[in-house]
């Protein structure tokens, strides 16, 4: 079955969930693409994993996946929680490290890396 | 022709030969030569003359001269392929009666040149470079009498020009007549019709080269045609093609009718023919001087006055009339009557300009255009009218009285410290006595006073242009009376220079008082030549009345071919009866025009100015004789419309608006490379200019490509999604 | 008698060699920096004239369209790439003037004082590069030479070169290189689109006669003998699929009925060649970038690039567009040869105006070179023949002018026409030299150019070409009358010049007291005006190298005509 077909035919809730998964990535692609604010950006960012992680909890829970892989989303989404968070505290150390060169996380000031 | 066995088959060679070694030996020496330099080419050029005396003593035989003809030697070849005959083009040496002659002439008349020139150059500052340069110039004229196809001719053709351009431009550091204080002193308070800061001798010998190379280019174009007819006649009719353009080939295919079988822009046939003996034509008018490529030769008067004796005199320029009389067999009547057409306007034209000459030479420079337009007139009347016999009967006689008239203007110049205005000569006949002499014998030749060389070539002239004029009819009768005017027009103003230089008071002392005859050796080569300025050598009687000469026997009959064209004309009791009548009535005609010319010349030159009246000044302020003037002192204009038509306009405004196109104008060439000032205005149009346009699009498109990498992340990562997007709908859709 | 293929090896590797050695670190001597480079350039470029000048006497003494020096080296034979070296006559002839002007040029380095041992390294690879275009015969190494001579060109010029240097030497690269990846892709195209088990084609007798090998085969080839019914007997051999250009030739007429979108591959083809080595004959108008090169190139490069890399264009269209697309070259015959009339018309009338000298003499080069591309496009034996003598005569030529103008160069550091005047007086021998070289350039009888004009002038006027691209049987006659009116031009500007800077009253006192020839400049002159005297004499030694080449050519046109 193609995925549209099955978002369309499948099981009448999947739906929603997959809609408002969609609509937070979309806002956290917005996000990145639109912030200036580099802690704005990372909000963005973990948005997008976490509408990745609400897709995986919404097909585990509906059991789209074999017999053998339930449970498999749920497990999917404490690794993108952990993964977030790692993430994160990476990216802050990358913030903290722009802010002390330019004073500013405004990121386009940072465009002087394109070299 | 039967060949002579009595002529060594090395000694054409060798006096072929004898003049370059001795040039390139003297070029080597280089200004070691001095003196000996000198005599040595002088003994070299007399060693050449005794040989050419020998070869055509050799070869004749009860009045007739027999051919030579020698190997030849292969130079060039083309091989053969299913759709192309291939050729040979060869080189080798061929003599008849004409040319036998001729190759006396040049080397006769070099030798009297040469030594003259030892008196009259010895105190120059480049002396040996002046013999080497005419031993060179001596060895082309000799290839062209001495080959035998048309490609030698053509070589040699070229080679004449090369020496007449070293010749002329031999005081190379000469300026420009219009800075020359000497000049600007010397001539003459009307002098004008000439382009002062183009006049020099490097201007003239660049002008005589390029107006040489303009008839080449016709020489090279009939040669081309010819080659193809010709090869193509070899192929289909068995004939060996190894020695393609040889006189003999060529001659025998155009008899055969090859010409009927080949077309070119339409023409065939005669009309092709016709095209290629125009060709060659157009070679011989840039030799010959013929209008309109006639301008070089006055300002090649910028060159020794020794060198203009034998190259602008006597050889050179005959060397247009001698290749017309060699492809004689080729030229149909209607190549003919363009032939004549050029020559009349040339000679006519000429004649006029020269009637207001204020410069010695440049009297004598056209004069001898004008001459050679009545050799080209007399070559145009056709083979049966009488035509060639009389067109190079004047080639020769024309040759020795003229180059005896430049050799005088040499002395009468050097005598006269380097002033060349009439206007301030006068009276030398008291001091140059001889020299006077010998240079009225010279104008009355030219003159045509019966009992002298060129009463009887002229008259032969006018008699076969009057003849041919009867038998074409129509506005044929043009060139003829165009010829009859221009007799009496040779007559005014030969004598005037005569009566100008020579009688009459002293008008510039400063000018004159040294003046003498010129010293021993210079005065010989005077006295050789004036003899031959009588009627009595070239008709051999002493009847001053004699329309016949030995020159006749001399010459090739006219060949089948040319009888059987359409349109020529055929031998007939009737044509020698009008020939007969013609020479009676140019006689007597010219006569009359001798009497009227030269008497003019004498009274308004001698008789009137004796009596205290200037009557020349007074006719230049009279209205028709003042119009008559203007045309003629300002040479019809002809040299202010060709610098602004050909030098101006088609040369550099052509090559200008080119260069334009292709490189672009200065400023975008400084501006190439980021120097230069800042560009202000959009650069015209140009192929360089375009394909670097073609670069700013390719540099545009990588910039446009760079502004993609801003160095924000937020654009990326917006890239980056709508890049996945468009991705995904792919995949969905497809 | 030398093997002519060790002949052949060493004019190709010596430069190579020479060029190798100077990469090597030399000793730390004074004399090293300066003198050590020149003598090895200078013995390397020896030894490759001189082994060039006796191949080329081989062909002399024995005339003939056969390939001679041949050598096969596989290379990589699951593609059929082999190294296969070998030249004719046309061939020996270029590699002799290749040799001449490197030895020229090196002698004409002496004013090079930074970074010796590069430039020399740099000049005598592409020297290496150039040898190597003449000496091959398969595809793949052609295009590996062409292309080695790219590089060392434009960092010659880019380095030592005038103002606008990098300018000149960037256009000089990418227009050259434009022209050149188009034949790599061509080149790789035809290669696989050859089918693997090899065509079936007609053999030219022409060919088969002229240049069969002692063991009957051609090029490799078993040429059989077939009688098709109803038709005259005639040649047919199988032709793998192979990088050579020998067995390219062979199969033009497959290449017209292979299709590429709603073209022939051979139409395309042919203009892929024309178009690459158009730009390095050059033809208007992809010609722009040769006023550039030369003139900001330094003087030996300009002898370099005049003297033979112009004639790689000829010697291309000569090796590759025609024999490849013979078909197409009648069909456009017409059209180049207009195009050739072009060049040697509009480009002396260019040159009239020019007031850098280099830049004259370089509009020169453009002109003379329109004979070449005229003589091609005719098609006879005689255009052929004086197409090839003109290559050769016009690199002398050129040659000679550059050198001249180099040598005023050296000494007043500027070359506007109209900033001389009487040079005349002060330097007379070198008047004299220039006006020698002004001459042959015009085609003076008697000197080396007069031979190709007149060959190429003669040619035309036979030439059935017109016909065979279906025009009138004329036109090429009208082509042939152009011509020679170009030696009107050709005279008018090249002594027009030679009035501005040597006639008349010196002009600038400056000049008063410059110094004549010097006896490096004597050396570097002296065996080009011998050369130009001698072949303006006697032709025969150009003639009897090309002559057999230029009618195989014109043959195999003729025979094409009929068969296709």
């Amino acid at each position: 079955m193609s995925v549209t077909a099955f978002i369309l035919a499948g099981p009448a809730q999947i739906g929603g969930y997959l809609a408002v998964a969609a609509v937070l990535f979309a806002l956290g692609v917005l996000a990145c693409a639109t912030r200036r604010n580099a802690v704005g950006f990372l909000m963005g960012i973990e948005m997008m994993l976490n509408a990745a992680a609400l897709n995986f909890a919404a097909f585990d829970r509906f059991h789209v996946g074999t017999a053998a892989a339930a449970g498999h989303g749920q497990i999917m989404a404490l690794f993108i929680i952990a993964l977030a968070a790692a993430e994160s505290a990476v990216a802050l150390a990358m913030v903290y490290s722009v802010y002390r060169t330019w004073r500013d996380i405004d990121l386009a000031a940072t465009s002087e890396l394109k070299g | 022709m039967p060949a002579s066995a009595a002529i060594p088959a090395w000694l054409p060679l060798a006096i072929l030969l004898a003049p370059v070694l001795t040039a390139a030996f003297l070029l080597a020496c280089g200004r070691r030569a001095g003196h000996w330099g000198a005599w040595l080419s002088v003994a070299m050029m007399a060693a050449c003359f005794a040989g050419s005396l020998a070869v055509f003593l050799g070869g004749l035989d009860q009045g007739h001269w027999l051919g030579w003809h020698s190997s030849t030697v292969a130079w060039l070849a083309a091989g053969t392929t299913s759709a192309t005959p291939g050729f040979g083009l060869s080189l080798g040496l061929q003599l008849d009666g004409m040319g036998a002659l001729m190759l006396m002439i040049v080397t006769g008349l070099a030798t009297l040149v040469l030594l003259f020139s030892t008196w009259y150059l010895h105190d120059d500052r480049d002396y040996p470079r002046f013999f080497w340069m005419f031993d060179f110039f001596c060895f082309a004229m000799l290839g062209i009498v001495l080959s035998d196809n048309l490609l030698m001719t053509f070589i040699c053709w070229e080679l004449v020009g090369l020496g007449s351009y070293f010749l002329i431009g031999y005081w190379y550091d000469k300026p420009a007549v219009a800075d020359d204080t000497f000049y600007q002193g010397m001539k003459a308070p009307y002098a004008t019709g000439i382009i002062e800061s183009k006049l020099s001798p490097g201007d003239a010998q660049l002008k005589a080269f390029v107006m040489n190379r303009i008839g080449d280019f016709g020489f090279l174009a009939g040669i081309a045609i010819t080659a193809w007819v010709v090869a193509g006649w070899c192929a289909a009719s068995g004939h060996p093609a190894t020695h393609l353009l040889s006189w003999d080939t060529v001659f025998a295919a155009v008899a055969d009718g090859a010409f009927a079988k080949a077309s070119f822009a339409g023409l065939t046939g005669t009309d092709l023919l016709t095209l290629a003996g125009v060709g060659i034509f157009l070679g011989a008018m840039g030799k010959s001087a013929q209008f309109p490529l006639h301008t070089w030769l006055p300002d090649a008067m910028q060159g020794p006055t020794t060198a203009s004796s034998i190259i602008h005199a006597a050889t050179m320029v005959a060397a247009g009339v001698f290749l017309v009389a060699r492809v004689y067999p080729m030229l149909t009547p209607d190549a003919l009557l363009v032939v004549s057409w050029i020559g009349a306007m040339t000679c006519f034209i000429a004649a006029v300009i020269a009637c207001t000459q204020w410069d010695f030479k440049g009297v004598l420079a056209y004069s001898t255009v004008s001459q050679l337009g009545y050799m080209m007139l007399g070559l145009g009347a056709g083979a049966l009218a009488g035509g060639l016999g009389a067109g190079i009967g004047h080639l020769f006689t024309h040759a020795l009285f003229k180059c005896m008239l430049f050799l005088c203007a040499a002395s009468v110049i050097h005598a006269c410290a380097g002033h060349q205005d009439l206007g301030r000569m006068g009276g030398l006949a008291r001091r140059m006595p001889i020299t006077a002499g010998v240079t009225l014998v010279g104008v009355l030749a030219i003159c045509g006073l019966p009992g002298f060389s060129a009463f009887w070539s002229k008259d032969a002239i006018l008699a076969s242009a009057q003849v041919a004029a009867q038998q074409r009819g129509g506005l044929a009768w043009i060139p003829y009376a165009l010829g009859l005017a221009t007799a009496g027009l040779t007559c005014y103003y030969m004598m005037r220079l005569w009566v100008r230089a020579f009688l009459g008071p002293e008008r510039d002392h400063h000018v004159t008082h040294h003046a003498h005859d010129p010293w021993p050796r210079a005065l010989l080569a005077l006295l050789v030549l004036a003899p031959f300025s009588l009627q009595a050598v070239w008709t051999g009687s002493l009847n001053p009345f004699a329309t016949h000469s030995w020159l006749d026997h001399l010459l090739a009959a006219p060949s089948a071919g040319l009888l059987s064209m359409p349109g020529a004309v055929l031998p007939s009791p009737a044509l020698t009866e009008a020939l007969h009548h013609a020479h009676v009535q140019v006689m007597i005609a010219a006569s009359v025009l001798l009497v009227l010319g030269a008497g003019t010349a004498l009274v308004v030159f001698w008789w009137l100015p004796a009596r205290g009246i200037d009557a020349a000044a007074r006719l230049r302020q009279l209205p028709p004789f003042s119009w008559a003037w203007t045309v003629s002192a300002r040479l019809w204009g002809i040299e202010y419309l060709y610098d602004a038509l050909f030098v101006r306009g088609l040369g550099k405004g052509a090559g200008r608006g080119l260069a334009e196109v292709d490189l672009g104008t200065p400023e975008r060439l400084a501006r190439l490379d980021g120097g230069g000032s800042r560009q202000t205005e959009p650069d015209p149009p140009s192929l360089d200019g375009a394909i670097d346009a073609g670069t700013r699009l390719v540099r545009w498109i990588g910039s446009a490509g760079n502004a993609l990498q801003s160095g924000r992340i937020n654009a990326y990562v917006g890239a980056a999604a709508l890049v996945t997007a468009v991705l995904v709908a792919l995949a969905l859709v497809g | 008698m030398i093997d002519p293929t060790s002949l052949l090896v060493t004019a190709v590797c010596a430069p190579l060699v020479g060029a190798l050695l100077l990469w090597l670190p030399p000793p730390r001597a004074s004399w090293a920096a300066g003198l050590l480079p020149r003598a090895v350039a200078l013995l390397a470029m020896l030894v490759s004239a001189v082994a060039a000048f006796a191949l080329a006497a081989g062909f002399y003494a024995t005339p003939g369209a056969d390939l001679r020096g041949e050598l096969l080296l596989p290379w990589y034979p699951a593609w059929g790439m082999a190294l296969h070296l070998g030249v004719d006559g046309v061939a020996a002839s270029l590699l002799a003037l290749s040799g001449l002007i490197g030895v020229v040029a090196v002698l004409a380095s002496a004013g090079i004082s930074n970074r010796v041992r590069a430039y020399h390294s740099l000049l005598l690879l592409l020297m290496a590069g150039t040898n190597g275009v003449f000496a091959t015969l398969d595809w793949v190494s052609f295009y590996i030479a062409w292309e080695v001579m790219l590089i060392p060109m434009f960092l010659l010029i880019a380095i030592w070169g005038g103002e606008q240097r990098r300018y000149a030497a960037l256009k000089f690269l990418l227009y050259t290189m434009a022209g050149s990846v188009l034949m790599l892709v061509l080149m790789l195209g035809m290669h696989f689109r050859t089918p693997a088990e090899g065509v079936r084609v007609q053999v030219d007798p022409a060919q088969v006669e002229a240049q069969a090998r002692p063991d009957g085969t051609l090029y490799g080839l078993r040429v059989e003998q077939v009688a098709p019914a109803g038709q005259p007997l005639r040649y047919e051999a199988v032709v793998p699929r192979s990088f050579d250009l020998l067995h390219h030739s062979l199969l033009w007429n497959h290449w017209r009925g292979v299709a590429l979108g709603s073209w022939a591959l051979a139409g395309v083809g042919f203009l892929v060649l024309y178009l690459a080595f158009a730009v390095k004959v050059p033809v208007i108008p992809f010609h722009t970038w040769l006023p550039h090169a030369h003139v900001q190139a330094p003087t030996a490069i300009s002898v370099i690039l005049a003297g033979i890399l112009l004639k790689l264009g000829v010697y291309g269209f000569y090796r590759l567009a025609w024999p490849l697309f013979p078909a197409v070259a009648l069909d456009w015959g017409f059209v180049l040869g207009v195009l050739g009339v072009v060049n040697i018309l509009a480009a002396a009338w260019i040159a009239l105006m020019q007031d850098d000298l280099k830049r004259l003499v370089a509009y020169s080069s453009v002109s003379h070179m329109g004979f070449c591309l005229l003589g091609l496009a005719a098609a006879t034996p005689a255009a052929i023949s004086g197409s090839l003598v003109q290559a050769v005569t016009h690199g002398l030529g050129s040659a000679m002018l550059f050198l001249l103008v180099g040598v005023i160069y050296d000494r007043v550091h500027h070359r506007r026409v109209n900033g001389f005047g009487g040079l005349a007086g002060p330097m007379p021998r070198y008047a004299g030299m220039f006006l020698f070289a002004c001459l042959g350039a015009a085609g003076l009888p008697g000197l080396a150019g007069f031979v190709g004009e007149v060959l190429v002038v003669l040619g035309c006027a036979q030439s059935p070409a017109a016909a065979w691209a279906g025009h009138g049987a004329d036109a090429f006659r009208w082509l042939a009358v152009a011509a020679a009116a170009g030696v009107i031009m050709t005279a008018a500007y090249l002594l027009w010049m030679y009035k501005r800077v040597f006639t008349g009253p010196v002009r600038h006192d400056e000049h008063r007291a410059l110094p004549d020839l010097s006896a490096r400049e004597w050396a570097t002159l002296a065996p080009l005006a011998v050369l130009t005297l001698a072949i303006g004499v006697y032709p025969a030694l150009v003639t009897r190298l090309v002559a057999p080449g230029a009618e195989l050519l014109a043959r195999h046109l003729a025979w094409v005509a009929t068969v296709r």
